[in-house]
């Protein structure tokens, strides 16, 4: 619906500030820059014209300290996963996560290899799980309208609320 | 044009004390050394004007039974000529002389064969873990290797569903 010209000129809109807020929160999801693998290849293409990742509200961000999101894209080695961790804690709250492509889910193609961990979910709590070797731009999009729909699901200003 | 294998092969032998072995199967036909005059050969390689092998492509290693067999890719841009060179180490004695007095290549790569295969190379400059982190316990890539199920407070023991799908491991 175009709110545009629709009201008086002295008129107000009457809502939810949860809802208000959760809005705000949905449609500006700064996501982390963070590519570890082909997925990163994949998650460059959504930004790309074609996918178009910006029309959501979702802008690149390339530290942590500026991120909502985290798009763990590719395969997580031992020797990342605590540098994964660390730029999670780093995230301010609420911070949400998205695991794109089977290795990140689980350790995918290369999980009998030495160095691969099996899931970036038994680093940091993952919020969608997102399948595919590697998902394809439309896929991610999908994931992040999921986030969103979580996002929107969610009384962040209630007492004891679990957000991430 | 630079000199074939079997030619390389001969000076080698001439110029060697020790046994020297042409091994002509495969597409990359290679010259077996011992350890022991191993030093002297490179150098005679690197330092004769008919070999001239001023760069060091490769260097690696393969863990075969009870031995673990090294590899130099060695080639010559004023000859166009290239000759692989192995040399079998014991497990009970993993150490060889290193080459980068002579090609500075040989660095990072005798780095890596150290990282992976756990082969001490006397006279490297910096030999530290190159691939792996600094903590990290054992060779990955000798066939005995185990799989470390926690890494770092880590828990990576594989997930059920994820065993289900691996195949059998065959018998050696």
């Amino acid at each position: 619906m175009n709110l545009l010209n629709q009201f008086e000129p002295e008129g107000f809109i009457i809502g939810a500030v949860d809802d208000l807020l959760n809005k705000a929160r949905a449609n500006s999801l700064f996501f982390m820059l963070f590519g570890l693998a082909c997925c990163g290849i994949e998650m460059m293409q959504t930004g790309g014209p074609r996918g178009d990742l910006d029309r959501f509200g979702a802008a690149p961000r390339a530290t942590p300290r500026q991120s909502d999101l985290m798009i763990v894209a590719g395969t997580v080695t031992l020797k990342m996963a605590s540098r994964v961790k660390l730029l999670y804690e780093q995230m301010p709250d609420p911070k949400y996560v998205i695991s794109m492509g089977s290795c990140s889910n689980t350790g995918g193609l290369f999980q009998a290899g030495y160095s691969v961990l099996h899931g970036v979910d038994r680093v940091i709590p993952v919020d969608i799980y997102l399948p595919g070797c590697p998902p394809r731009p439309e896929a991610l999009l999908s994931a992040l309208i999921d986030v969103q729909k979580k996002i929107k699901k969610e009384k962040y200003l209630r007492k004891n609320t679990q957000t991430s | 044009m630079g000199l074939s294998v079997a030619e390389i092969f001969d000076h080698i032998n001439r110029f060697a004390n020790q046994e020297v072995i042409l091994k002509e199967e495969g597409p990359d036909p290679s010259i077996s050394i011992t350890a022991y005059e191993f030093s002297s050969v490179m150098r005679y390689l690197k330092e004769v004007r008919e070999m001239d092998f001023d760069t060091l492509m490769s260097q690696t290693a393969v863990h075969i039974d009870d031995t673990l067999v090294m590899y130099w890719h060695l080639f010559s841009y004023s000859h166009r000529h290239k000759v692989v060179i192995e040399c079998a180490l014991p497990f009970d004695d993993l150490s060889i002389d290193s080459v980068t007095t002579l090609w500075k290549s040989a660095d990072w790569l005798e780095r890596e064969t150290f990282d992976l295969f756990g082969v001490d190379f006397k006279g490297h400059p910096d030999l530290r873990r190159l691939l792996l982190p600094e903590d990290w316990v054992g060779y990955p890539l000798r066939k005995d290797y185990q799989t470390p199920m926690l890494y770092g407070g880590m828990d990576n023991t594989p997930s059920e569903i994820s065993q289900s799908f691996k195949p059998p491991k065959k018998e050696r």
